[in-house]
């Protein structure tokens, strides 16, 4: 029991250590599992030994017309796809009366403009200084890359990826970083580069040891805590590695990169190398 | 085992949080109002405590709220209870920021019970449900030793991994795991009924 309970506890301080986690590679049986929801639920629980503190006035409203924009704007997206597939289609579901819908959205518009002009320039000047280093170094990544013969084809298509992906508005980047107090590989490193609207991805990494024989690197995508396979290769000496493969799936929470014994894996049994759950839009 | 429906039930409008969670996924907007009147306290108490600034901590609980409206038909009542489901986002969010702002140093020297909130909130103290859990939690945490609960304040206030908090206190990496193990284990037996609350 001590040496099992020992284990979800050290599952859960890793999820504290890093948000958005949840139990990859853990096959959690069912008392195992409830010992981890108890323990999850216990730390959900240490908040309310703060005092309460009251959010300032007005801050409710603003809350309640940003969401009301989501709902317009998803309700606007849902009309012109609507509109664009197929004309037959039964509209969507409306939540509001038509008639006030622009008032509530040149309302909640208002608002959000309002509110995010002020974070926005400081957002700005903050990221501006730390994407231009990591462009310069993926240009870096991309002239070494390009010198190298192994996978020359292969390898051209991900840089055409890649400079695509950096090309376009909208796209964001994810770092990986070595996973773990005592990681796998400590001076592996990686990014994944995506668009949130069409699904394109590419996975960089750098500092990676060469597979034995037999194994692969496997990306993962968690998803709601599911850990749902994205590709795999095998490092087999080229440094860095580009990677790309089929889109992304919607509501990645986390990426994260496996090295597997096993070619046809479901889930992350092996050790885990990289990480990374936090992405930031590009320049 | 009774379900979150049968026994989280709130304290303002005895609308279960499950239920305002499916409200949500039909896009009811006052079920964001009511969850919002129901943890926007706790909340701010939370993400005040990772992040300092009110500034930046109202941004992080307009954000998780967002979430919150955007994500509901992604909560899962077997996972977790509303409650913990709300509080993590918050604290997910608030732990990114404190990362990439590098300003982990700046907050990390407040100790949990040296520092404790006197402005109570007049909200907070009619919501007699969050009091007396507030209670009960902060007896637990008193029960445990001042150097455990130091590394439960670290790690989830704060962030902190194991080896950073190694680091800060300067105590060997195993005594702090086990230091925070114990912790964790003592504050689940005196919580256990709690917990049941919301399992």
């Amino acid at each position: 029991m001590t040496e099992r309970e020992d284990r979800i506890l050290e599952r859960i301080l890793q999820e504290m250590e890093n948000p958005g986690l949840e139990d990859p590679g853990l096959d959690l049986g069912g008392a195992e599992r409830q010992l981890w929801r108890e323990y999850r639920e216990l730390a959900g629980l240490l908040p309310y030994a703060l005092e309460p503190q009251v959010p300032r006035a007005g801050l409710k409203e603003e809350i309640l017309a940003r969401a009301r924009a989501e709902t317009a704007g998803e309700e606007a997206r849902g009309v012109d796809e609507a509109q664009r597939v197929t004309a037959s289609s039964p509209a969507p579901q409306r939540r509001r009366p038509a008639r006030d819908r622009g008032l509530r959205l040149m309302a909640a518009v208002l608002a959000v403009a309002t509110l995010g002009l002020a974070v926005f320039s400081g957002w700005l000047l903050r990221d501006h200084q730390l994407q231009l280093e990591q462009i310069a170094r993926l240009e870096a990544a991309l002239v070494e890359s390009a010198r190298s013969d192994r996978g020359a084809v292969t390898r051209g298509v991900a840089l055409d990826d890649l400079a695509t992906l950096m090309a376009s508005a909208g796209s964001r980047i994810c770092p990986l970083r070595p996973w773990g107090d005592t990681p796998v590989q400590p001076v592996a490193r990686g990014a994944v580069y995506f668009h949130p609207e069409n699904k394109r991805w590419l996975l960089t990494a750098k500092g990676l040891e060469p597979c034995e024989q037999g194994s692969r690197y496997v990306v993962w995508f968690l998803v709601d805590g599911e850990a749902v396979a994205a590709g795999s290769f095998a490092a087999d000496g080229v440094d860095p590695i580009i990677f790309s493969a089929d889109a992304m799936p919607e509501g990645m929470d986390a990426v994260l990169l496996t090295q597997e014994s096993e070619p046809e894996v479901t889930r992350p049994t092996g050790p885990t190398i990289l990480y990374g759950s936090e992405s930031r839009e590009m320049l | 085992m009774s379900t979150p429906q049968s026994r989280h039930v709130s304290v303002d409008d005895g609308t279960p949080d499950v239920e305002l969670v499916a409200r949500l996924v039909d896009g009811d907007e006052s079920a964001l109002g009511a969850l919002y009147d129901r943890y926007s306290g706790l909340l701010m108490a939370l993400l005040q405590r990772i992040l300092g600034a009110s500034g930046e901590a109202e941004e992080v609980l307009q954000e998780t709220l967002l979430q919150v409206w955007k994500q509901a038909k992604r909560y899962d009542p077997s996972r977790s209870s509303v409650s913990n489901w709300l509080t993590l986002i918050a604290r997910s969010r608030a732990i990114d920021r404190l990362r990439s702002r590098k300003v982990k140093e700046r907050t990390a020297s407040r100790a949990f019970a040296e520092n404790p909130r006197v402005d109570a909130s007049p909200e907070g103290a009619r919501n007699v449900f969050h009091a007396e859990r507030r209670e009960r939690l902060r007896g637990a945490l008193a029960e445990i030793p001042a150097e455990q609960r130091q590394v439960i304040e670290l790690a989830f206030f704060h962030g902190m991994t194991q080896s950073e908090i190694a680091e800060k206190t300067a105590t060997p990496l195993g005594t702090v795991k086990t230091r925070t193990l114990l912790a964790m284990k003592k504050l689940r037996e005196q919580l256990r009924s709690e917990l049941e609350e919301l399992l």
